[in-house]
């Protein structure tokens, strides 16, 4: 196939006007060229230098278990709760303070507390807690009371409300948020057509690999085709998005695959993923939401190995991440975030494994952290049979701080109502 | 012209179509709209059979989908662990608790019933799902199965909570056979369906502790919209909804459960009950307009009509005593839906793209229902499963990069010869079995294309543009495909399935 015509479509903004400017025609284009195109051609000035702060959204799909990821070593009534999968050798943890420690497989992570650079939020939960995996990640993402139900995600609120009469975001060619699970996640759902960009599914494998899965000889005819009048409002609309996404398509494979790192990361989905996104940080994209996925956490049976094998994971990652940051000299620019739909019940079932539980400690990351270490008490394990935990820190207090500090924008206006804002970032 | 109620007044809108309007572009429209795809012989077969018989042959009869037989395999299986459950006799169903008893690592029964019935129920609700989809996709049954989605799309269930595919099943085949009846009789019948009542907690909702979900519901979403009615109106509608309960996989009413003292709803007071409560909604002027809305906005265009044209709308479908069937007759036959600024203009749902590609293509819908469902899940749909009670939004939510490419990757899928030595044992069993049933037709292979790399590129690019773009705006892509078949360095079929890929990739395809 002709090499010069799959170049046609350009991969960077100033590519994209050079080339408008050589041949296509600006003003016949600009009833369906991509967003970044006629928002800055219409403004005639070049894209602003944004706010650089990043924030990373790593969810722990299926109901990341607490207690045994922060274990109150200090309470014995830890220990009745559950006979068999309590970690026995205290020595073996990673001490946070005098009542809890960070279970065996993440020293990384606890490492990084030492340095203040990560830390727990205690029983992070919400009033009245749904149990069905469904509905409950449902309420974290779209950030509603347990009984309302939103369509739009917290992070889409966001995106909608800060980027409200275009002044941010429309002169902006990389996606508002990109997300490395197959699906967009909700968390991402807006009102306003947003950007978004995944980085799964095309993106596996390396460039071999891809060449030969991908035998995409026909891309430059449905170049041609993003190009043309597809006609009427809607029309427009699918030209914009797919434009837009053949455009980020080539731009972040080609930093995929450009990409340089001293640092190992795991070779798990979530190591692999973190380390596209920071690929994709260092690059300078002028994404501010990246959303990774990490699954396994609905231990019902079996549970002790396989949850430390995945907590294993997830310290060795998030840590590789960080180091990975600071050796760009980004350690202080973005914020990572962890979070699940709900903790598992504090007594272990029949099956050595745990039941869908409340509330849940949160992992907050950043050499951008005002207080790492632990925030909020150890939970309280003086509960009736078959108690569960009582949540002491909203979710959406979480949100609300990350918004106001981190994002810059008011929380209220996210939220719909106010949540008392936590130390952890200044 | 945009639509002005002054200059075309709403009664000239819904009257019938000026027979000298009937041409084969409308009819393009209108299969476009109740179905899944317009293929050049149901073009010219509507147009020459005309409107009323075409959409007699629609709506005028239901035309029963038969529960696949996984379906009762799986109702036989579930009362045998549930009477396993009840008696500790040994297990039907144990398959992982053999491979944990290998590993070393028992589970207790009870535990294993409930991984048992929760994987058999993933598995045949896939099943099930595939089973719809070949049966929807069949043309003469597709306009009957677009309405039963839309009706789906307002009477939500989802299975993700659900669960059980007989009751989904069963839930769904509910509104496929009642939707010659009146939409208040239909409101009332999925008050007993037991899907629905699990879905919106009906059977928690008891005298003295009524649950609100689904009072909530049927005033919000199924019948008057947020606006219509007070809270006090929820609460007491929820009193006179309790008691109904599922017994036996049947949705019953049971008397001691029920609230017998007088509600009050809408200003009108009274000892009512669940078909009560149905009723005065249907007095309501809110109820003539909210399915018509609803109605519009998945068939017609994603905004919503001056009021005054819904109003008139509301009011012709109460004459036809709220009927769903006379509803779709209404608006099909007037003479605004088939105005030009609503043609081409609406986005397809990954259900109608995916079995508008078969229907296109002249494929089978894939017999590999694993596959199928990721693939429809991936584009942001999962059959039987909306994300929540307020359905799919649809229009411009079904397209962000994720679901484009997902768009994207299923065409390339459907246009990649099956190799069967790279395929699972169960999956080369299960293309045999459909071989052997003659629905194994899945991809476009070169044999297909042969016939039309026969023909001139002028010929191509027509054939391929007349034939699946119905949208106005393809000279810019006729003009790409000529272009590109210009490569002389390539081998021609290979040319001719480059352009149908790109083509049905193309934003142009994804209108319709």
């Amino acid at each position: 196939m002709n090499n010069d015509t799959h170049q046609r479509l350009p991969t960077t903004r100033r590519e994209f006007l050079r080339m408008t400017g050589t041949g296509l025609g600006l003003l016949a284009f600009s009833a369906y060229a991509p967003r970044f195109l006629t928002d800055a051609a219409a403004a005639n000035v070049p894209a602003p230098q944004k706010d650089k702060r990043i924030l990373v959204l790593v969810q722990l799909a299926g109901g990341n278990d607490g207690l045994n990821t922060v274990v109150p070593y200090a309470d014995d009534l830890y220990f009745k709760l559950r006979p068999k999968l309590a970690i026995k050798d205290v020595s073996t943890l990673h001490k946070l303070n005098d009542h809890v420690a960070l279970a065996p497989p993440c020293g990384a992570l606890a490492n990084l507390a030492k340095d203040g650079k990560f830390a727990v939020l205690q029983n992070v939960g919400y009033p009245n807690p749904n149990r069905s995996h469904f509905r409950s990640s449902e309420i974290w993402e779209t950030a509603s009371d347990a009984d309302a139900f939103l369509s739009d995600g917290w992070v889409g609120r966001y995106l909608d409300n800060c980027c409200e009469g275009a002044p941010a975001d429309a002169h902006n060619q990389d996606p508002a948020g990109i997300h490395s699970t197959l699906t967009q996640p909700q968390t991402f759902s807006s009102k306003d057509p947003q950007n978004y960009f995944g980085i799964s599914g095309n993106f596996r494998g390396n460039q071999r690999q891809r060449k030969r899965k991908d035998n995409a000889t026909y891309k430059p005819l449905l170049d041609e085709f993003a190009e043309a009048p597809a006609g009427g409002d809607m029309g427009n609309f699918l030209s914009h998005t797919l434009m837009d996404a053949l455009v980020t398509e080539k731009r972040v494979q080609q930093i995929l695959d450009a990409y340089q790192t001293t640092v190992t990361y795991p070779n798990g989905p979530l190591g692999q993923s973190l380390k596209r996104v920071a690929s994709l940080i260092a690059a300078g994209l002028e994404t501010r939401v990246y959303f990774c996925s990490q699954t396994g956490y609905d231990t019902h049976a079996n549970q002790f190995n396989n949850h430390q094998r995945l907590l294993g994971d997830l310290s060795d990652s998030l840590a590789a991440f960080q180091a990975d940051l600071e050796a760009h000299g980004l350690g202080q620019q973005v914020l990572t975030m962890t979070f699940s739909e709900f903790g598992r019940r504090p007594y272990e079932n029949d099956a050595q494994g745990t039941d869908h539980g409340t509330a849940a400690p949160l992992f907050v990351m950043s050499g951008a952290l005002k207080q790492g270490g632990v925030i909020g008490d150890a939970p309280d394990l003086k509960i009736p049979p078959k108690g569960d935990l009582t949540y002491k820190i909203d979710f959406r207090q979480v949100y609300a701080t990350v918004l106001d500090k981190w994002m810059e924008t008011d929380p209220k206006s996210v939220l719909g109502q106010k949540f008392t804002e936590l130390p952890f970032l200044g | 012209m945009p639509l002005d109620p002054t200059t075309f007044s709403p009664m000239q809108a819904w009257s019938p179509l000026k027979a000298e309007d009937w041409n084969r572009d409308a009819a393009r429209h209108l299969l476009h709209r109740i179905g899944f795809s317009a293929t050049p012989d149901r073009v010219e077969l509507t147009y020459k059979q005309g409107l009323q018989k075409t959409l007699n042959d629609a709506y005028g009869v239901v035309r029963p989908f038969a529960p696949p037989p996984s379906l009762t395999i799986y109702a036989q299986k579930r009362s045998e662990l549930m009477e396993a459950q009840r008696s500790g006799a040994p297990l039907p169903l144990a398959r992982r608790a053999a491979q944990n008893a290998a590993a070393g690592a028992p589970v207790p029964v009870q535990r294993q019933l409930a991984m048992d019935l929760n994987q058999l129920q993933q598995e045949t609700f896939h099943e099930f799902v595939q089973a719809w989809l070949a049966f929807a996709a069949k043309p003469e049954n597709s306009p009957q199965e677009n309405l039963t989605m839309f009706l789906g799309n307002v009477l939500v269930v989802a299975q993700s909570k659900v669960k059980d595919p007989e009751r989904i099943y069963k839930h769904a085949d509910l509104l496929r056979t009642s939707f010659q009846q009146s939409y208040p009789q239909m409101v009332k019948l999925v008050t007993y369906s037991p899907a629905m009542i699990q879905y919106l907690d009906l059977n928690t909702s008891v005298v003295g502790v009524p649950n609100e979900n689904f009072a909530r519901e049927v005033m919000e979403l199924f019948t008057l919209g947020e606006g219509h009615y007070t809270e006090n109106d929820i609460k007491e509608a929820a009193r006179a909804l309790t008691g109904i309960v599922v017994n036996n996989e049947e949705g019953t009413f049971a008397r001691r459960r029920w609230d017998a003292t007088t509600k009050v709803i809408f200003n009108k007071s009274g000892r009512f009950g669940a078909a009560d409560v149905v009723d005065l909604i249907f007095q309501e002027p809110a109820a003539r307009t909210h399915l018509p809305k609803r109605f519009l906005a998945y068939y017609l265009s994603p905004d919503a009509l001056p009021a005054p044209y819904l109003t008139e709308l509301g009011n012709q479908w109460a004459q036809q005593n709220f009927r769903v069937d006379q509803l779709a007759r209404l608006v099909f036959s007037s003479q605004l839906f088939y105005r030009p600024e609503f043609r081409g203009a609406m986005i397809k749902t990954p259900i109608q793209y995916y079995l508008g590609l078969c229907q296109d293509l002249n494929l089978d819908v894939s017999p590999f229902e694993n596959q199928v469902y990721q693939n429809l899940k991936a584009m942001g749909q999962e059959p039987f499963n909306p994300p929540n009670v307020r359905g799919w939004l649809g229009g411009k939510n079904w397209i962000n990069s994720s679901t484009f490419a997902a768009r994207r990757q299923l065409v390339q899928q459907m246009f990649t010869p099956t190799n069967p030595h790279n395929l699972t044992a169960d999956l080369q069993g299960k293309l045999m079995a459909a071989q052997q049933e003659g629905h194994g037709a899945i991809n476009m292979d070169n044999a297909r294309l042969q016939t039309l790399a026969a023909k001139s590129d002028e010929d191509i690019a027509t054939q391929l543009l007349n034939y699946f773009l119905a949208g106005s705006a393809t000279d810019a892509y006729h003009h790409d495909i000529l272009d590109y078949m210009q490569n002389d360095q390539a081998v021609r079929v290979e040319l001719v399935r480059d352009v149908a890929v790109a083509l049905f990739q193309s934003p142009a395809y994804h209108l319709c």
